[in-house]
């Protein structure tokens, strides 16, 4: 069996190869999609990395060399079976391969068309639109001065502008209400999960906030047991590098430290920072490239 | 000989899971991969635990024509003293002549003018070395022809004359016996098995009609079965379970190592 013929027991009535692991909520949607959502592929590399280490079919060396277990474990995303075939590696080369390989683009492409991820097209053109309009206040402005016209009137018009700049500035961030209400339930079910004595879902911790993220002022891959030799392989990525080209909130962060990309203003008690501009917002330290933007 | 107990070859893949293992006594790790300035924090975990670690080289050369390789020697000999190693071992092979590394193990003709090579390169070697050196018989697919002993025979002069220690490795013993129809007890019967410092256990698989010692597939009965025909002539002082690719589940190197000591009893 392969993984894009698995048909997840949580799934709906249609079969969807990218639901692993069920996410919090009866939405549908898997927790490797949901981290998808929240950091981009990098989160959603992560997950499938450390959701395959969990069920045993990986393991990870002091120094962070993740190699594959002689076991008949079949992965259960199409990011899984990319993780398999990508070990051995380091835990981080491990991640920027997944991240980087075509299925987190096909997830990416799922994402939009189930009506989670905004498509790139149009948040170019509502970026676009939204400089005209900014454009066109400014102007109005300059009009208004060399005609004379009055303070009230010019100035009102230029505050309407603006006001639609940024209303246009909402509707361009990478997820859709939808979206943004998966990354909300995934960010309760970690604060709740946190919650909970000896962290049994621990990979509900790892979509939320990545390995490289702060949960209550320690890093997750301390929390979850990790040595530092291996976080050490773990690396940061500023939003322009992996990036599949163009706007959103990159593409290939190799270990986001946080949230989130247009998540929308979170819940979390937990997360170190999150952003609700549709951009990036890593709170955990150096830059993060993740994000569930839809180029 | 001190007693070893049940190990298993430490590898850089499996350090986690050789750390947690329950009951590992004593751990082996390749020579040759290990540099004394920077010793694998594991290794050093498991030194620090109390749990002897043993160097096992594979580049020596023992049986080749050329004199031993001093410089592999005296690495070999600071790893014994970096990691407390209560002896070193290597194998009745050569692996380099003329210049070339074949790359593998080559078994040596078993003559009395081989053996006079091996012994004077051993005898080099043991000065060179702080502890005891143990040598392991091989997995060989060819025999030299004009043999004038028997590869217990080979051993047990070997022996004698170097005063070095044993390092059986059933596996090897049982690939042999598949391969090249090597009589399996009276090997065991001809070797001097007071001088055995420890066993190799290793899994394999058949390919072609030619059983390959892989260290990357699981022990096969048959291979206990010579482990347990060891185990009923002496006790060993120590067993200790290879592998070397394709590292399966803790839980199926935890039921290898129970099941080696099952045989041992």
């Amino acid at each position: 069996m392969v993984a894009n013929s698995w048909t997840p027991a949580t799934a709906g009535s249609t079969p969807d190869p990218w639901q692993g692991h069920a996410g919090p909520a009866q939405t549908g949607l898997g927790l490797e999609e949901q981290a998808f959502l929240v950091g981009g592929p990098g989160r959603a590399a992560e997950f499938a990395v450390m959701s395959l280490t969990e069920a045993g079919a990986l393991r990870i060396s002091r120094d962070g060399l993740v190699s594959p277990v002689q076991s008949r474990t079949q992965p259960r995303t199409p990011l899984q079976a990319r993780t398999l075939a990508s070990v051995p590696r380091s835990l981080g080369d491990v991640i920027t391969a997944t991240a980087g390989g075509p299925e987190s683009g096909r997830l990416r492409l799922h994402l939009i068309d189930r009506g989670f991820v905004v498509s790139p097209g149009r948040r170019r053109a509502v970026r676009g639109l939204r400089r005209l309009v900014v454009l066109a206040a400014v102007l109005g402005v300059f009009a208004a001065i060399a005609l004379d016209l009055p303070f009230a009137v010019a100035g009102g018009t230029a505050v309407a502008m603006l006001l639609v700049a940024a209303v246009l500035g909402r509707a361009g961030r990478p997820l859709t209400a939808s979206g943004r209400a998966e990354v909300r339930r995934l960010r309760q079910a970690a604060a709740t999960a946190m919650t909970e004595p000896g962290i049994p879902n621990r990979l509900t911790l790892v979509a939320a906030y990545g390995l490289l993220g702060k949960v209550r002022g320690q890093y997750l891959w301390r929390i979850l047991g990790i040595a530092p030799t291996v976080s050490a392989t773990l690396r940061r990525r500023s939003r322009s590098q992996g990036s599949s080209g163009g706007a959103s909130c990159g593409g290939g962060c190799g270990s986001c430290s946080s949230s989130s990309c247009g998540g929308g203003s979170s819940s979390d008690s937990g997360s170190s920072s999150s952003s609700d501009s549709g951009g990036s917002s890593c709170g955990g330290g150096g830059g993060c490239g993740g994000g569930g933007g839809g180029d | 000989m001190e007693k070893l107990g049940v190990g298993i070859g430490w590898r850089p893949e499996i350090d986690l899971t050789v750390e947690r293992l329950p009951g590992v006594d004593f751990v082996e790790v390749v020579a040759e991969n290990l540099h004394v300035s920077h010793l694998p924090e594991s290794v050093l975990l498991l030194r620090d635990r109390g749990i002897p670690v043993l160097p096992h080289a594979v580049s020596l050369s023992l049986g080749g024509a050329e004199p031993v390789d001093r410089d592999r020697v005296a690495h070999l000999a600071s790893l014994a003293e970096a990691l407390d190693a209560p002896l070193v071992s290597d194998h009745v092979c050569f692996v380099r002549a003329g210049g070339l590394d074949s790359g593998h193990l080559m078994p040596l003709p078993r003559t009395r003018d081989a053996l006079d090579v091996l012994v004077a390169n051993v005898k080099a070697a043991q000065q060179d070395l702080p502890v005891p050196l143990a040598l392991e018989n091989v997995a060989a697919l060819l025999e030299w022809p004009d043999a004038d002993l028997t590869e217990g025979q080979f051993f047990a002069e070997l022996v004698d004359r170097t005063d070095c220690h044993l390092l059986i490795d059933v596996a090897n013993l049982y690939a042999n016996a598949r391969n090249l129809g090597t009589d399996v007890s009276r090997f065991l019967d001809e070797i001097p098995l007071e001088r055995l410092a420890y066993v190799h256990v290793a899994g394999g698989e058949e390919h072609q009609g030619v059983y390959h010692d892989t260290h990357a597939h699981a022990v096969r009965p048959e291979v206990l079965d010579v482990l347990a025909q060891l185990r009923a002539r002496v006790d060993p002082p120590g067993v200790l379970l290879e592998r070397d690719d394709h590292y399966p589940a803790d839980a199926e190197l935890a039921g290898e190592l129970a099941a080696i000591r099952a045989v041992l009893g």
